[in-house]
């Protein structure tokens, strides 16, 4: 197409008036506009000598009067227990009113932002945010709230905080945001942007800070053990559980001849249960601290369900020897290979483009080998491996034959981060060699 | 000037104002946004308005100072620079029409989006900027070699 062309087709698509500048719908916003100019501007005189008084006593200023108090209301407690229902011990802290009421909310142009409720203990803090959103958004567009920073008010302290999680905001219901910290904080500033998914889109992004307290903390519940298991000739024990009202630490150590073999076990999954329920590992919540020798997992809460007594049990362990570590990719044959031979689950799929993000709001093209791996069940295991870099690129999609109905991975490298001599390239896998189930539980309490 | 006059007036220009609106951001939202924001400025200033029959150069200017400074803010949050001075026709090529009509330095970037979506002459452009006709005449001359388009008669 040429530039002509391209010009045409840019002034086609503002030809037609959008309805929202009928001449009527104009005469109505433009008149209500004025009105409220009018109304504030003789508000404004006499506001300002009060708005000044009060600047030189507050850190953080809201358009609402700040509060909080513990939720005691059936039906909004119903409501956040809908909303956290994917994870089970959120919504037992919901159900126990384990809730804050704060009500702060902040004015902007893009929209006017509320944070009406928090819930936090020692390792997470949720908050539940609304917003009225002043621009039209299109439908094809999305936003979202993320968390640019977090104050200790008392210390004065910028907050650690990690496993952020931002969400869509939600225009008929509250947007949700889970961080995770080290340490309880009661008096919290906390700047937030909304902005839109899409860094091509013209909707400039906002920032509001917001000013809280976080409400009383409970503490945690600590049981120390000293439960050992073997899983394919590897030793482990379990040494603590910590239990918060929003979630369960469970420290693990390996206990092997050598501290350094337990970076070859990639991954546990642990429960706790009675004999009602079941609580594992869900949206949000991984495993930490997964440095040499030891690792903290990360579950579902079961502060308020387990009172009685509790099992703790290990469902599935994924190993990956040293041995099974380096890769070769063969782009001659189209074929993976290791020390022991081809890796016959995965064949090459494709070469083809893509474009990612370069963490300056742009998207740049790069070129991608693809590899796909048989999966075996619809939970299908993602696979990564690491550049020669030392960088991990976990580019992996899936796909599902249409006549087969055969379900598999897709896995991309990125062909400019390979050093390929004669076709061949060589990467470290990361993904499971041997995985376990080994059905192992102890008593705890 | 009053009301009824005011929004008539509105009426014959909404058109060229939304066309040179969309044309700064690409998008019907933000150029709905830009000229509400216009008329609205414009109904309350409508006492300046000395000599009613240039209400559509007034107007035009009120929304054109809107534009850029939007443009401007949402520059800073996308990060996309605007061309430098000495850029030149090969280096735009390959890059869309869309976005080397965004990033030309802004003295082009004007003449070109009044030109060809507010439809205006190199003397109405002049005018509307307050601006010698020869200077429109050439950034527009200018624009079109970098960007390589082509000019219809007037």
């Amino acid at each position: 197409m040429n530039r002509n062309e391209e010009l045409k087709e840019l002034l086609e698509g503002c030809n037609t008036l959008p309805h929202s500048l009928d001449d009527n719908i104009i005469i109505k916003t433009t008149k209500k506009r004025v009105l409220k100019h009018k109304a504030v501007k003789a508000l404004t005189t006499t506001a300002y000598t009060i708005v000044l008084f009060l600047a030189v006593f507050t850190v953080c200023v809201n358009t609402s009067r700040a509060f909080s108090r513990t939720v005691s209301s059936v039906p909004v407690l119903k409501e956040l227990a809908r909303l956290v229902n994917f994870n089970k011990g959120y919504e037992d802290a919901v159900n126990h009113k384990y809730v804050t009421e704060v009500n702060v909310s902040k004015e902007g142009d893009l929209a006017d932002v509320y944070l009406d409720y928090v819930m936090s203990d020692r390792k997470n803090l949720i908050l539940f945010l609304d917003a009225d959103v002043h621009k039209k958004i299109p439908s094809n567009e999305m936003l979202s709230f993320i968390v640019d920073r977090i104050w200790d008010l008392d210390t004065g302290k910028e907050i650690d905080v990690s496993c952020v999680s931002s969400d869509l905001y939600k225009k008929d219901s509250y947007t949700l945001i889970t961080l995770a910290w080290e340490d309880y904080h009661r008096n919290i500033q906390l700047d937030l942007t909304l902005k839109s998914h899409n860094p091509d889109c013209d909707i400039v992004p906002e920032t509001y800070r917001l000013c809280f307290e976080a409400g009383d903390c409970l503490e945690e519940k600590i049981y120390n053990l000293n439960a050992s298991f073997n899983v394919r000739g590897y030793d482990y024990e379990i040494t603590q559980i910590r239990m918060y009202p929003m979630s369960t630490e469970i420290d693990v150590s390996y206990i092997g001849e050598e501290s350094s073999l337990f970076p070859e076990t990639l991954d546990t999954e642990f429960y706790i249960r009675n004999d009602n329920e079941t609580r594992t590992r869900t949206i949000g919540l991984i495993s930490k601290n997964r440095k040499t020798g030891s690792i903290t997992e990360v579950i579902e809460s079961g502060y308020y369900l387990f009172e009685e007594g509790f099992y703790v049990g290990l469902s599935k362990v994924e190993l990956l020897p040293w041995e099974y570590r380096d890769l070769t990719v063969d782009f001659n044959t189209g074929t993976i290979y290791d020390s022991f031979g081809i890796q016959s689950e995965l064949e090459f799929y494709e070469e083809s483009s893509h474009c990612f993000p370069d963490g300056n709001g742009s998207y740049v093209p790069a070129d991608l080998v693809v590899f796909k791996k048989a999966s075996e069940d619809d939970s299908a295991l993602m696979f990564f491996v690491t550049y020669p870099s030392g960088e991990d690129f976990p580019a992996s999609g899936s796909d599902i034959n249409s006549e087969t109905g055969e379900h598999y991975m897709l896995n991309m490298l990125l062909k400019d981060k390979l050093v390929i001599e004669n076709g061949i390239t060589h990467v470290q896998r990361n993904y499971p060699k041997y995985i376990e189930y080994p059905d192992w539980e102890i008593r705890v309490k | 000037m009053k009301d009824t006059e005011f929004f008539n007036e509105v009426s014959s220009v909404k058109g060229r104002m939304y066309k040179i609106a969309y044309s700064y951001f690409s998008s019907e939202s933000m150029a709905v946004d830009a000229v509400d924001e216009a008329v609205y400025k414009g109904y309350l200033k409508k006492k300046q308005l000395k000599q009613p029959e240039f209400f559509e150069t007034w107007l035009i200017r009120i929304l054109l100072n809107i534009c850029n400074t939007q443009y401007r803010k949402s520059q800073k949050q996308t990060g996309l620079d605007e061309f430098p001075e000495t850029i030149t026709t090969s280096e735009i090529d390959n890059i869309p029409l869309k976005e080397a009509l965004r990033r030309l330095p802004s003295k082009y970037r004007e003449i070109v989006l009044l030109k060809f979506f507010g439809g205006y002459t190199v003397s109405e452009i002049a005018m509307l900027l307050d601006i010698p006709q020869g200077t429109v005449a050439t950034r527009l001359s200018k624009a079109l070699s970098l960007l390589r388009l082509e000019l219809s008669e007037d």
